[in-house]
């Protein structure tokens, strides 16, 4: 067995899929990263048996075979070779001597047939959509999932097909996330569709799918289906991922379907005062008070033996001018960083009813986030 | 106040007097640790915080008496007030200690050593308890000179006393130097307080950081420029946990859980009483032999509800339980919540999570009218925790706010 490539692509192909590579597991043959040579090229795959990932580099192939390689040596050589052609070669006992220029490494590799084969999704179903706007889609959500495995189908985010019965939203598809105190949800319109099909997709294949997303550089995905298993295919890169099996929960229930206050205003200006605030609120749980005051918006938050914050931002108002309303101020920058709009409409109504944030030019995003209750609210 | 509990309880019973005795949990049982003994005991080579067991072994005949937190905080309350006639600056250091700043008023009692020898004085005749008095140009000095000799004993440092007169005196004796403190000063060869007089600012600054350094050198120098505070001082609790000693040993894990929930739920309570929230939840267990384990774990949501502090806790019980030496049973057991929020709650977006909180508001509104645990978790019927005496931890407030 014998290829050779290019080290920039090689390093590239490596750290995407090492990333799936599982580290610390009772199964150590899953700790490696399995090397394919066919006449098509090299193909390199990773299995964590959670999600795998498989994809093709661009090498010269002279012997066909397989082998493993442990995966944190290999990323550990590859990327400190120089920039250059890299040779590989099995030789006998499965010694893999990885040569460029006048030097070179001898690694102990393994028989590829105990690894884990990449499980294929069957019987699902299709859909195919533009990459950028799934990555865009993934972005504007993937924040607000939970970090907590106590909060096991919050970790993941809902991917739902068909109508959502909510009135105003025209999408075919959408993508929600939640950690049970803020929701975030992105619809958008696509051709064809898996009607009725909701799964929810943990946000760790999620994250690997943006950053291939960003690197490939690919026009379209391929969502692929089915029970308990979901891959997507772009360009040359086959992700493929268990789904969360659970109830997520109605999230429609909790869209507002009235508000006392609404608010326009510039969400850099926004953003830019919510992260000036989270430095004195950071040490009172980022309790920031929202205060609606004639034509402007009031930003305040205090900690106790820190200090005080108090900004005022033009803003246009609608509705009611007088709301005061406690939010975690980092649950507000999260969303402001996300989203890309010049401006941005709030919400708002007096109590603890939820705050909505969305774009102001696109109504198929909406972020709900609840208030806290300060001693003042109580 | 020297050997305060059992001091009180000799001085309530005279058939206690000049005898070796302690005061333990409860009822004294078995189970239960030295809370305090008295000076006869203490020469008998029982020591604070032994085992019952332990010390009935080296002092066979000795008297085990329940704590009665009542009878101490109440005695502590009318010393306090003692001390508050000499001036309106009394700090409540703990439940047997108090600072008092008397530079503005001991010109009018002949002196801040008369003063100490007049407090002694009514102390001894009103409750028959005796008292060591630190007299110091600050806090530190005070408390040190406070440390030095007991029982019975008035102590007067200097200014310019320092180095000479402590050089000798382990820096562990120091207010604010605890067992790991003392542990990394000693790594420095520094192990008295000349040592620490002699330590260069810059290595221990190097050491320890800029501002713990810096401290330790002032103390070094007998420097110290904090305050009297009187008055109750409004700190926050840090922290709320409950921990238990288990009437025997018990090889059943389930048995531990089943104490570990009790006292979550304890905490629980407590949190809610306090209007806190915390996310770092830590359990320790303790093995036959004294051996304990302990973990912590953050989590994403504040947690004040028992069940779940019981959840995360028997969580970490369940992935550490590997690591676990042999054990001929369990002993102890404990639980805390820390990294409190105080007065803030993070509204759930979902219904079930305000019911949750709504069912916990509705049984504590029972529990406060008709008593505790007059509804409780049906789990919890078969483990009560016995022979748990009544609580130091809020006895501090009581003995700030008496005499005002």
């Amino acid at each position: 067995m014998e290829f050779s490539c290019e080290k920039k692509e090689l390093q590239s192909g490596v750290s995407t899929v090492e990333k799936i590579v599982a580290t610390r597991s009772t199964l150590p043959i899953i700790g490696n990263i399995l090397f394919e040579l066919s006449k098509t090229g090299l193909k390199l795959s990773a299995n964590n048996l959670e999600m795998g990932i498989e994809l093709f580099v661009k090498a010269n192939v002279s012997k066909e075979g397989s082998f493993l390689l442990p995966a944190k040596t290999l990323s550990g050589i590859v990327s400190k070779l120089p920039d250059t052609s890299i040779n590989f070669k099995v030789g006998e006992n499965k010694t893999v001597k990885i040569s460029y220029e006048s030097s070179h490494f001898n690694l102990h590799s393994l028989p590829a047939d105990e690894f884990p084969s990449l499980p294929k999704v069957k019987d699902g179903k299709t859909i195919t959509v533009d990459a950028k706007v799934f990555a865009s889609m993934i972005k504007h959500t993937i924040f607000s999932v939970s970090s907590s495995e106590d909060k096991y189908v919050l970790t993941g985010i809902l991917v739902e097909f068909g109508k959502s019965g909510i009135s105003g939203d025209n999408s075919n598809m959408r993508l929600v996330a939640t950690d049970g105190y803020r929701l975030a949800k992105r619809g958008e319109k696509v051709v064809g569709g898996a009607e009725g099909v909701s799964i929810i997709v943990p946000a760790r294949a999620m994250n690997e799918l943006i950053k291939i997303l960003d690197l490939k550089n690919c026009d379209t995905v391929k969502i692929t289906v089915s029970n308990d298993q979901v891959s997507f295919n772009c360009g040359d890169v086959y992700l493929v991922s268990r789904v969360i099996q659970g109830k997520f929960p109605d999230y429609k229930q909790v869209v507002p379907k009235k508000c006392s206050t609404k608010v326009k205003i510039n969400r850099k200006e926004l953003l830019s005062a919510a992260e000036r605030g989270a430095v004195i609120a950071s040490g009172s749980a980022n309790v920031t008070m929202f205060e609606v005051k004639g034509s402007k918006l009031h930003l305040s938050a205090h900690t106790p033996d820190v200090g005080s914050f108090d900004e005022g931002l033009e803003a246009e108002i609608e509705g009611s001018e007088k709301v005061r309303v406690s939010f975690n101020v980092r649950l507000i920058s999260d969303v402001l960083e996300s989203l890309a709009s010049e401006n941005v409409m709030l919400e708002f109504s007096e109590g603890l009813s939820p705050g909505v944030i969305r774009p102001a030019d696109q109504t198929d995003y909406l972020y709900i986030v609840m208030p806290i209750r300060t001693q003042e609210a109580a | 106040m020297n050997a305060y509990f059992a001091s009180v309880e000799q001085a309530s019973n005279p058939l206690l007097r000049g005898k070796p005795i302690a005061v333990g949990g409860g009822t004294g049982g078995k189970r239960t640790v030295v809370a305090a003994c008295s000076y006869e005991a203490k020469a008998r080579g029982v020591e604070n915080a032994m085992p019952a067991w332990e010390a009935k072994k080296v002092c066979p005949d000795l008297i085990m008496v329940g704590g009665d937190m009542n009878k101490y905080i109440h005695t502590s309350c009318e010393v306090m007030k003692i001390l508050r006639e000499y001036t309106p600056l009394v700090e409540v250091f703990s439940i047997d200690e108090a600072f008092m700043d008397v530079t503005d008023t001991a010109e009018r009692f002949g002196g801040a050593v008369a003063v100490a020898k007049e407090i002694k004085r009514r102390i001894r005749e009103r409750f028959r308890l005796t008292c060591n008095i630190g007299v110091g140009p600050n806090k530190l000095l005070a408390k040190l000179a406070g440390e030095l000799k007991k029982p019975d004993a008035l102590i007067i440092l200097r200014t310019e006393d320092i180095p000479d007169k402590i050089a000798g005196v382990k820096v562990g004796k120091l207010c604010g130097v605890g067992r790991k403190l003392e542990q990394y000063l000693a790594e420095m060869e520094i192990k008295t307080c000349g040592d620490l007089y002699r330590a260069a600012r810059e290595e221990l600054t190097r050491r320890f950081g800029a501002a713990c350094g810096e401290h330790l050198w002032r103390m070094g120098q007998g420097k110290d420029e904090s305050q009297v505070c009187s008055g109750e001082v409004k700190t926050e609790a840090k922290s709320m946990g409950h921990s238990y000693t288990l009437p025997r040993l018990t090889s059943s894990l389930d048995e531990v859980k089943g104490y570990l929930l009790r006292l979550s739920e304890q905490v629980g309570r407590r949190l809610r009483l306090g209007k806190c929230r915390g996310n770092v939840v830590h359990v320790s267990v303790g093995f036959d032999q004294y051996q304990f384990w302990g973990k912590q774990k953050k989590v994403e949501d504040y947690l004040d509800d028992g069940y779940d502090i019981y959840k995360t806790a028997e969580k970490l019980i369940e992935s550490e339980k590997g690591t676990w030496r042999k054990t001929r049973g369990f002993r102890f057991v404990g639980v805390t919540v820390s990294s409190l929020l105080h007065e803030v709650d993070q509204v759930s977006l979902f219904a079930d999570n305000e019911q949750k909180k709504l069912l916990a508001k509705a049984v504590d509104t029972l529990n406060d009218r008709w008593g505790e645990a007059t509804i409780e978790r049906a789990a919890l019927l078969g483990f009560v925790l016995e022979e748990k005496s009544g609580m130091v931890a809020g006895a501090n407030r009581r003995i700030s706010n008496a005499g005002y």
